[in-house]
């Protein structure tokens, strides 16, 4: 099945985007931000707003249309297979399976300051009215903060008897997450751990297809909710035989 | 000398190719092994750390070469991938390791095309397969390392390493050339001689504990890993004495900076571990700590065969391939180095 954007009518191909000229606004740069859509292969460019966007800059949005179109039916992602437990699911699904309480740590690895993505994850008040993971009583979930070096998360890993690694990677400009998870994978099997442990990442621009690329477990993007991170964990744990 | 003959000539069954970065050419050589390896009748075993193969370059969204294989391949891959591939594979076995993307499958190519190769998610499960596929018949197997992983590469897994190096691996050429030098460095660090220190390296290693071992005896340490408690060792290691600090799991920055502070002991010390894929240092901590006189030693270095170039990053700088090439074969002589964008044989320095 051929797809392409729909806007007023089917496969008309309409499509709205925006963007930032390094030049200050006037009608030279609503030509330029025309003609460069245009030069995008776009059809029947118009500019629809304009407006100053600080010194020398100006921002722009567009409307156009376009040609491509993708075949949905060719189209597989994997994704994340377990099955999705409620936050008194997981806690049920731990006292019967695994015997014990699940330890997790989380951390904002590297340089990543960025811990929103996280805390909505681990805070016990929750986030869009589901507990997080430290408010799971079958759950010890460890928030390590932010800017966390590989080898701290290892290390702090070992001494707590970590069962899964939540890394949350904010800041992907230049690629800059991608040899640091690299590293954090690497690093844990040099110390003979992978194995023994559910290595989880997420952040905005991950999907869970980078993450199987990378060596992960699983990886979380935008929208994830706390009980899909833990049943997973607690799902992995228990095909994996962890216990 | 092509790169298949490298591994011919010393009978290696198993090999991984490694890149320094995304992007530095891996695909590249590995479809040039296949094709070597068809034209020759080797049969061939394949699989993957991680995820290769596919169309689209996951982070950059830029067309990747595809995987190659030639009819008559093994491949070690997750169930998922198997309806990917224009070549038609038949299931020889399954292996229990379940990946994110299914279970892996051993299957034989029945005709050439391309493929998707995802193995398995341990290094140790990977080992397993290798070992499957050379039951099945695979005169060679080879393993793709994904991204900049190097943990293929590690001795206990594949006999001998082939490293991608390229533009991407590096803002300029010197970062390039030190980066290249480094881990051709690192792969090839001394093995311990002394066989009783090898028996005591093996134990501690295997005990998972840190062990320090001097004129006076050995001692173990109160640690399961030096990660995260690098000015503890240190503090543990005798002043003026020599000594070997066997670290079962990996020597990293922070550990080998704790040493180069204090370069009185630093001399005195000789770290050992498992094997380079231990190892994680960039360039410039390294030089600080060999500079002290800071030595580490390897119960198994990694057969480095030879460096393969790619002169161009998919965005960014690009290099004039014959002088790029020229650069870094002269840096790494005597190894081999091939740029097979250009050529099949060796570059000519």
């Amino acid at each position: 099945m051929e797809i392409r954007p729909y806007g007023d009518t089917l496969h008309d191909g309409a499509v709205q985007m925006s963007f930032t000229l390094p030049v200050p606004m006037s009608p030279e740069a609503k030509e330029a931000a025309k003609q460069l859509v245009h030069r995008m292969g776009f059809q029947s460019v118009g500019v629809v707003h304009m407006a100053d966007a600080g010194e020398n800059f100006s921002f722009f949005v567009v409307y156009a249309k376009t040609d491509a179109m993708v075949d949905f039916s060719t189209i597989s992602v994997p994704q994340v297979s377990a099955v999705q437990l409620s936050f008194y699911g997981v806690n049920d699904y731990i006292r019967r399976e695994i015997g014990r309480k699940v330890v997790v740590l989380g951390a904002c690895t590297g340089t990543d300051a960025h811990t929103v993505g996280l805390d909505a994850i681990m805070n016990m008040k929750g986030y869009a009215g589901e507990y997080g993971l430290e408010r799971y009583p079958e759950m010890v979930a460890h928030n390590l903060g932010s800017q966390v070096p590989n080898e701290t998360l290892i290390s702090r890993a070992i001494e707590l008897g970590a069962d899964a690694l939540l890394v949350s990677q904010v800041v992907t400009q230049k690629d800059v997450h991608i040899p640091n998870l690299t590293e954090l994978v690497e690093l844990v099997e040099a110390e003979g751990l992978r194995d023994r442990l559910v290595l989880i990442c997420g952040g905005p621009r991950l999907s869970h297809e980078l993450a199987i690329e990378l060596g992960y477990d699983a990886g979380f993007g935008s929208g994830t909710l706390p009980p899909h991170v833990a049943s997973f964990i607690v799902q992995e744990m228990v095909r994996r035989g962890i216990k | 000398m092509r790169l298949l003959d490298i591994i011919t000539q010393q009978a290696l069954r198993s090999v991984a190719v490694v890149g320094l970065a995304k992007n530095a050419g891996k695909t590249v050589a590995l479809n040039s092994l296949i094709r070597q390896s068809a034209e020759r009748g080797l049969a061939l075993g394949l699989s993957s750390v991680g995820y290769d193969g596919e169309k689209i370059d996951l982070v950059s969204r830029l067309a990747k070469p595809r995987i190659d294989v030639e009819a008559g391949t093994v491949l070690a891959t997750a169930a998922a991938t198997l309806e990917r591939a224009t070549a038609p594979l038949e299931i020889i076995a399954t292996t229990n390791f379940v990946t994110a993307l299914g279970e892996v499958m051993l299957v034989r190519a029945r005709e050439g095309g391309s493929v998707e190769v995802a193995g398995p998610d341990s290094y140790r499960e990977m080992g397993a397969c290798i070992a499957r596929m050379q039951e099945l018949g695979c005169e060679l197997v080879l393993v793709d390392g994904a991204l900049d992983r190097v943990g293929g590469a590690a001795p206990t897994l594949t006999e001998g390493a082939i490293l991608a190096t390229g533009a991407v691996a590096g803002s300029s050429l010197r970062r390039i050339l030190s980066r290249t030098l480094h881990t051709a460095h690192l792969f090839s660090l001394p093995e311990v001689v002394c066989q009783e220190l090898r028996v005591a390296a093996t134990r501690a290693i295997e005990a998972g504990r840190l062990l320090l071992l001097t004129a006076e005896g050995e001692r173990t340490l109160p640690f399961r890993t030096a990660l995260g408690h690098a000015a503890a060792v240190v503090d543990c290691l005798p002043l003026v004495e020599p000594c070997y600090l066997i670290v079962p799991g990996a020597i990293n920055e922070s550990l080998l900076s704790e040493l180069a502070n204090r370069p009185r002991l630093c001399r005195n010390v000789v770290l050992i571990c498992q094997d380079p894929t231990h190892i994680f240092s960039q360039p410039e901590v390294w030089h600080k700590y060999t500079g002290c006189g800071g030595r580490v030693e390897v119960l198994k270095h990694i057969r480095l065969l030879a460096v393969t170039v790619n002169p161009t990053a998919p965005r960014g700088r690009s290099y004039p391939p014959a002088e790029f090439a020229r650069e870094i074969a002269l840096s790494l002589l005597p190894l081999p180095v091939f740029d097979l964008f250009i050529s099949d044989r060796a570059v000519s320095v």
